[in-house]
């Protein structure tokens, strides 16, 4: 009997003090953590564009829309890009999925009319290190969705193949990382089908 | 002199003859995950050490007060709370570190060293002794950590600490993969055992010479 209540108080201090610290810890952290993940998130947006300065949300009543019940895939988070001399570079749109082994986040450029990629930036993926992670920012990957050798942009919807690319809805996967690539190719394609659908049912394009 | 020379064996033996790694076969779950790049080894094991210290000296400050059919259960509360500090420290303050170890971090908590130093060593000793003891088996770990990881990133990538130093050198992506984790950890501990058994060997011969000479004068 008093083992027994000795192994539960016991248990219940080291509990207790857990508990506790663990809850200072996170109310010292978490508006740091927030605000990098914010942080992280705005440099993305801004980068996906060469020169990008300036990030304007595309639909501005997105937050009340979507508390209202409508359905996210009708309202992609898009925000509209401009330079630092104010002229528009095109839309950066947030897209999702599943690749590999976890969910990818990514920000997608596209030209105005969402009908060109212009930019790929993965936020958030949990790929295979040194396979699937060359989706990430730095590497020859993404660089494809800047631009294409010779001009041009690719154009969604995007099939992935392997070996050299003959025309511009074909992206080249990576190697021995076929099916990170395919899940990118398949974000974007969805991506941009879900804006395109929200761009065709608001002509003017501000949704305001 | 006995506590000095023994605090230095305390540090010490985690290097070699004791290494966590390469001679108690702890924490390979962790070691073959990571190890693809010398960064990413360099943060698994700073992190783990950082923790192993932490709940070494807790655990050894509170081992005369812990019944020990609870102690396990106390050792992996005490050892998940500091990693979840770590884990969390680490995303506030050093962002890009934490989205390279992303999901590692965790993992420290099922790390077998630290069960493993809190049940041999700090539930036994002082809590000065315990962190001198965790100092030495994290700095084995990292150590053993890098190496490793060096290999992996030469061959597998090209690379050391992200820097191309083989240029036109066509990687082995093996070597990234888990298979090669197992082949080069496997090549490590063949060669740390050849040499603690030419040790070994050489030592009894030594023995053997002087008492050879000693029947023979």
């Amino acid at each position: 009997m008093k083992t027994t209540l000795h192994m539960v108080v016991t248990l219940f201090i080291v509990g207790l003090f857990s508990g506790g610290a663990l809850s200072l810890v996170n109310q010292a952290t978490a508006p740091r953590i927030a605000e990098q993940e914010r942080l992280a998130k705005e440099a993305a947006v801004l980068q996906v564009f060469v020169g990008g300065a300036k990030a304007e949300p595309l639909i501005a009543d997105r937050d009340a829309r979507l508390a209202a019940g409508a359905d996210p895939a009708t309202l992609p988070e898009t925000y509209r890009i401009y330079d630092a001399e104010g002229r528009e570079l095109g839309l950066a749109v947030m897209g999702q999925g599943i690749g590999f082994t976890d969910v990818i986040k990514l920000v997608l450029g596209v030209s105005p009319d969402a009908g060109e990629v212009r930019g790929l930036h993965v936020i958030k993926d949990s790929e295979t290190p040194g396979l699937g992670t060359k989706i990430r920012p730095g590497s020859e990957f993404p660089k494809q969705f800047a631009g294409l050798e010779g001009g041009g942009h690719l154009q969604p919807p995007l099939k992935v193949i392997k070996g050299r690319r003959s025309g511009p809805n074909e992206v080249e996967a990576i190697t021995a990382a076929t099916i990170s690539s395919q899940a990118v190719a398949t974000i974007v394609n969805e991506t941009v089908a879900s804006l395109r659908g929200y761009l065709a049912a608001n002509p003017a394009g501000g949704g305001i | 002199m006995s506590k000095d020379a023994s605090a230095v064996r305390d540090l010490v033996k985690g290097l070699w003859d004791e290494n966590p790694i390469l001679r108690q076969l702890l924490g390979l779950c962790p070691t073959l995950a990571v190890s693809t790049s010398v960064n990413n080894s360099l943060g698994m094991g700073v992190a783990a050490t950082f923790v192993l210290i932490c709940s070494s000296v807790l655990i050894s400050l509170i081992r005369g007060a812990v019944p020990k059919q609870v102690r396990i259960a106390t050792y992996i509360v005490v050892i998940a709370t500091f990693v979840t500090l770590v884990d969390l420290s680490m995303k506030a303050w050093f962002p890009a570190l934490s989205a390279s170890l992303g999901a590692f971090i965790p993992l420290i908590v099922v790390n077998c060293i630290i069960l493993g130093r809190a049940e041999a060593f700090a539930s036994k000793n002082g809590p000065g002794r315990s962190a001198i003891d965790a100092l030495g088996m994290g700095a084995g770990f990292t150590a053993t950590l890098v190496v490793l990881g060096a290999v992996r990133e030469l061959l597998g990538a090209g690379q050391l600490m992200g820097r191309t130093v083989l240029p036109g050198f066509e990687p082995w992506i093996v070597m990234i993969l888990p298979a090669g984790a197992f082949l080069v950890l496997g090549l490590m501990l063949g060669t740390a055992n050849a040499v603690n058994q030419r040790r070994q060997e050489s030592a009894r011969r030594a023995l053997r010479d002087a008492w050879l000479q000693k029947a023979g004068s």
